[in-house]
Parts: structure tokens; sequence; C-alpha cells
């Protein structure tokens, strides 16, 4: 029988280690340069540290715990604040899916809340919920909430109605249509929304933390400002980037690990 | 037999159908259908898509129903197995039988391995311990033993309508229902697959209505042959060749021949009737529906 191809056949065109040397480059070259700028005395320290005060400041607030303590308290942040998104918006667009005409009624306005900034709304979640925890945490659900959604909306609605018509002959209800059929078949569009909105929290989060909080990554940068410690605000702005990058790779193993039909490294890096 | 009426959904299910025949009428038929009409419309006219179709399906043995395209085949089928309802007339099945449908495409879902893809036809929830070794079973009778483990998407379209059948098979079903499903295929590929159900309907007395557009796959599979044209029966042919058959034989060449002589016999024959009654919103949008 010849109808089998291998699954490591799909695999080969993956960013091998030929890519990952190739992906290295530019960044070390940016720092190389950022570096000869810095000694070569071309930008004044006051406006742009040197790596070298950059990597200082990082390691130190590392060494003192602080880095770690602003981390944890933004990750939390993330968890929290995402895990309530996921919680909502998925059986939103369940329900959605299964009553196109209900969705259709509410279009305008979520087309209007789509559209409106989520940091504009700090002023309203400020007066309607204080400086607290939920504040923040609104602002992030607010952000993360429309990818997500639209993720899951977008791929029930595209589900091969072949296969629901398939699900029918076999005597499935409607329940199991969804739970069998039409939520494995949405994965790919689901995932690309989850994985949009779990990028969109972090950034948010940045929002949130400059909002009379007292801890996270955002607070530290917006101290480190008042403090006129260029070097930290740098440290954060390099904390925050690489802590996306890693959600983002935690995200990817996760998925290529739990979605082992679906070829997760060409929707990733597509 | 039960009855399926307007408002009654789902193929296979027995529990939720109004039963109202006596559970001993097992020598019945397998399926019959009484005046059945179903219309559709399109760009504002009506199509009889099945136009008062009266039918017996015995309980074993393969039906055959060829025709041309747009003649109401699938149409037929669906009504057959409850995916569709019919505007006027009834569907019987009977009481507690099982039907399984195999489409035209495999119909896999890709998020599952053959395996699991054959287990769905055993109602999709959680897997008793029979039931492995029923699945088990049957991938060996299609011959997809050795692609147990693998992804649809690794199959190729043979391979994956072997597992569709598999999936129809594994619910071992009173009623079969097919519709063209080696119509993708190439010749000699489907000359195997028609050779390979053959001989599981050896295996299993079951009944079996094999829609198909061609002519030898009709004749070289059916034990019966219906003639389908602009929604009605024009035919009913009981087949007398035996088996294996020889399709360049003198009988099934004639009898090949003169089927096409019935299908071509009315000029008009590809074209669906149209209803010169102006009334289409009685009836669903054709693209509502899957043709």
């Amino acid at each position: 029988m010849s109808g089998f191809v291998p699954r490591c056949a799909k695999q080969s065109r993956a960013v091998g280690r030929h890519g990952l040397v190739a992906q290295a480059a530019p960044i070390i070259g940016l720092f190389a340069l950022w570096q000869l700028a810095s000694s070569a005395g071309w930008v004044t320290a006051y406006l742009l540290p040197s790596p070298a005060r950059v990597a200082a400041a990082l390691v130190g607030a590392a060494a003192r715990g602080e880095l770690g303590r602003h981390v944890a308290a933004s990750l939390l942040r993330v968890g929290e604040g995402f895990g309530i998104t996921v919680c909502l918006a998925l059986p939103l667009a369940v329900l959605a899916s299964f009553a196109p005409r209900l969705t259709a009624a509410f279009n305008p306005l979520l087309t209007f809340l789509r559209n409106t900034p989520p940091l504009a709304l700090i002023p309203v979640l400020i007066l309607w919920l204080g400086i607290g925890e939920s504040s923040k945490l609104a602002l992030i659900v607010l952000t993360s909430f429309f990818p997500v959604f639209m993720g899951a909306v977008t791929g029930l609605g595209n589900v091969d109605p072949r296969l629901v018509e398939m699900g029918r002959s076999l005597g499935f209800s409607r329940l199991r249509i969804l739970q069998r059929i039409m939520l494995p078949e949405s994965t790919p569009s689901l995932l690309n929304g989850l994985r949009l909105g779990l990028g969109y929290s972090w950034r948010a989060i940045i929002g949130a933390e400059m909002v009379a909080a007292s801890s996270g990554l955002g607070y530290w940068i917006l101290d480190a400002e008042e403090m006129a410690r260029i070097d930290v605000v740098f440290a954060g702005i390099f904390a925050i980037g690489i802590l996306g990058m890693l959600l983002d790779r935690a995200a990817y193993l996760a998925a290529s690990r739990l979605l082992p039909w679906i070829d997760v490294r060409a929707q990733w890096y597509a | 037999m039960v009855r399926l009426t307007r408002g009654t959904r789902g193929g296979g299910v027995p529990g939720r159908e109004s039963d109202r025949g006596s559970p001993s009428s097992h020598d019945g038929p397998a399926l019959r259908l009484e005046a059945v009409h179903r219309c559709f419309a399109v760009d504002g006219r009506v199509i009889r898509a099945v136009d008062g179709v009266d039918l017996e399906i015995a309980a074993a043995g393969i039906t055959t129903v060829v025709g041309p395209s747009g003649s109401g085949k699938t149409t037929l089928l669906r009504l057959a197995a409850g995916l569709k309802l019919p505007d006027s007339g009834s569907v019987w099945r009977r009481p507690g039988s099982k039907l399984s449908f195999v489409f035209q495409e495999p119909r896999l879902l890709m998020s599952l391995t053959v395996e699991g893809n054959i287990l769905l036809g055993l109602g999709g929830g959680r897997a008793a311990r029979g039931d492995l070794d029923r699945v088990r079973e049957v991938e060996e009778l299609v011959g997809l033993g050795e692609f147990r483990r693998a992804y649809p998407d690794q199959l190729s379209g043979g391979i994956a309508q072997r597992a569709a059948l598999g999936r129809a098979l594994v619910r071992n079903p009173d009623l079969l229902l097919m519709d063209e499903p080696f119509s993708a295929l190439d010749a000699p590929l489907r000359r195997r697959l028609q050779d390979e159900l053959l001989s599981i309907l050896k295996l299993r007395a079951l009944s079996v209505v094999f829609v198909t557009h061609d002519l030898a796959e009709a004749v070289y599979l059916g034990d019966r042959i219906l003639v389908l044209r602009r929604g009605r029966i024009v035919r009913d042919e009981a087949v007398v060749l035996g088996r294996p058959r020889d399709m360049r034989s003198a009988i099934a060449c004639r009898l090949q021949d003169s089927l096409a002589q019935t299908l071509d016999s009315d000029a008009g024959a590809t074209s669906p009737s149209f209803d010169p009654e102006p009334s289409p919103s009685r009836y669903p949008k054709l693209k509502e529906d899957i043709v």
C-alpha cells in the first residue's frame, strides 16, 4: 500500500539549526553596533545606556530578588486575566456559533467594543473598579477577549458542514457534534486566537501596571523612569520582551504536544 | 417499521424516532419509501429533486441506483438516511435497525487517527472495553491494520475511503447507504474496492443501497438496479448475473447497453425538472443543503 506519508516528511520544512543561526545574526549585530555606539561616545549614556550597563542593571535586580518579584507579579496577572478571557470567550463563541441571528444583532456593538483601545478605558475602569487588582485584570480581559473570541467564532464557523452532516449520519446529538466534530476541527483557528490573545494580554499588563501598582514589570519601568534610571528602564523593556518570547515558545511547545495532527510549526512561523 | 417524519432528525438513532411498528417485523424490508417528494428552490425556481418515489429495499443484497447528475440520487439517499426529510410522503425503517452512510468523500476528522475515526462510528462517546477490539476487527476487514495510527492527512484517497467504510461498518449496520463512494478514485483502485466491498458483504448479511453514475459499477455490484430520472424511478431491474461477474459476458454487456438506452431515451434527461408554479419560498434554498 502506497498511501502512507510519514510524519517526518512534513517537518522537513521546519526552521533547522541553519535557521537558528540566521535568526541570531541580526540580534548579535544590533548589540555589537549598540555597544560600539556607546563606547565611541556617539550617543549620550543618558539617552541610551550601553548594553553592559543594561545587563548590569538586569543582573543586579535579579540578584536582589527585585526582578523575580516583578516578573512573578506580572505573570500572575497575565495568567489570571488570560484565564478569565478564555473562560468567557470560548463559551460565548460556542453560543454565538449556535445562535447566528443573535450574534448578528450584537455585531455593531461588538465592532464598537473591538475598536475601542482598552487603554482609553483606564479612567473608567479605575472609577468603577478602583486602583486594585480588579481594574488591572479587567484591562487584560478587555484587551485579550476579542482575539480569542474571534478566533473561536471563525474556527467554529468554518467547520466543513459536510463533517457535521457526517456526524448526523452517525446519529450524534448537537452537543456531541460540537464536542467531537466542531471543536476539534476548529482548533487551528482557535489556537491562533489564543496565541494572539496571550500576546495582547502580555502587552496590556504594562498599561495596567502603570496605573497605581506597587509591583510588576510595568511598575518597575515607571518607577525607574521617576528615579531617572534609564538603564533600569531598558532592563525592564528587555525583561518584558524576553518573557513574551518565552511565553510564546511555551505556548508553541504545548500546542505541538497537545495537537499532534496540526502542523503547529507551519502555522506558528507562517 | 419506524417512520421518519418532519421534525425527526439524526440518522441512525432509533430511540429518537417514533416507534409505531411491531418489533417482530424482522423479515420485512430494510427500508420503505411511500410517495416521497422533496423540492428545492434554486434561483427562485422550484426543482423537484425527488418526485413521488415508492420503493422497498429488501433486508439483504445490493441495490444500485443510477441516473444522470441532477436526477435526485443523492437526495433520495439522504431522505432514506433521515438527513433530509420529505416534503410529503413517508420513509420507514425497521425499528431498532442501524444504518450507516458512506459519502463520496471520506469525511474523516483531521484531529483523529484512523483508529479514532473508526471508533467515532460507535457513537462518539467514551470507548468501552470491547469497542477497541471491534475497531481492530474492522480495520483488518477493510485492510487498514498498518494505518491504524496514521492521521487522515497522511493517507491516500483509497486508504481514506477505506477508513470511512470502516467507520460505517463498525456500527454493524443493517442498512448501508453509499453515495458514489468510489467515484473519486482511479479505475484500478475503484475495481479493487468494489471487490473488497463484495467480499465484506459475503461475511455479513446487510442491505446496501449504492448510488453511482457509473453504469458498469451498477451492473457489477447490483443485485437490483434502479434507474432514476427527474426524481422518478423509471426502471427497476433484478440482475440475474452470478458472481464473480464477468463484465465482458454477453448478458452483462446487453444489460449495460439497455440501461444506457434508458438513461438516454429522454433528451432532456440531464436537466432537472422545473415546477411551473412560482412558490419557491416554501422550499429550502439549495445552498443550505449539501448536494
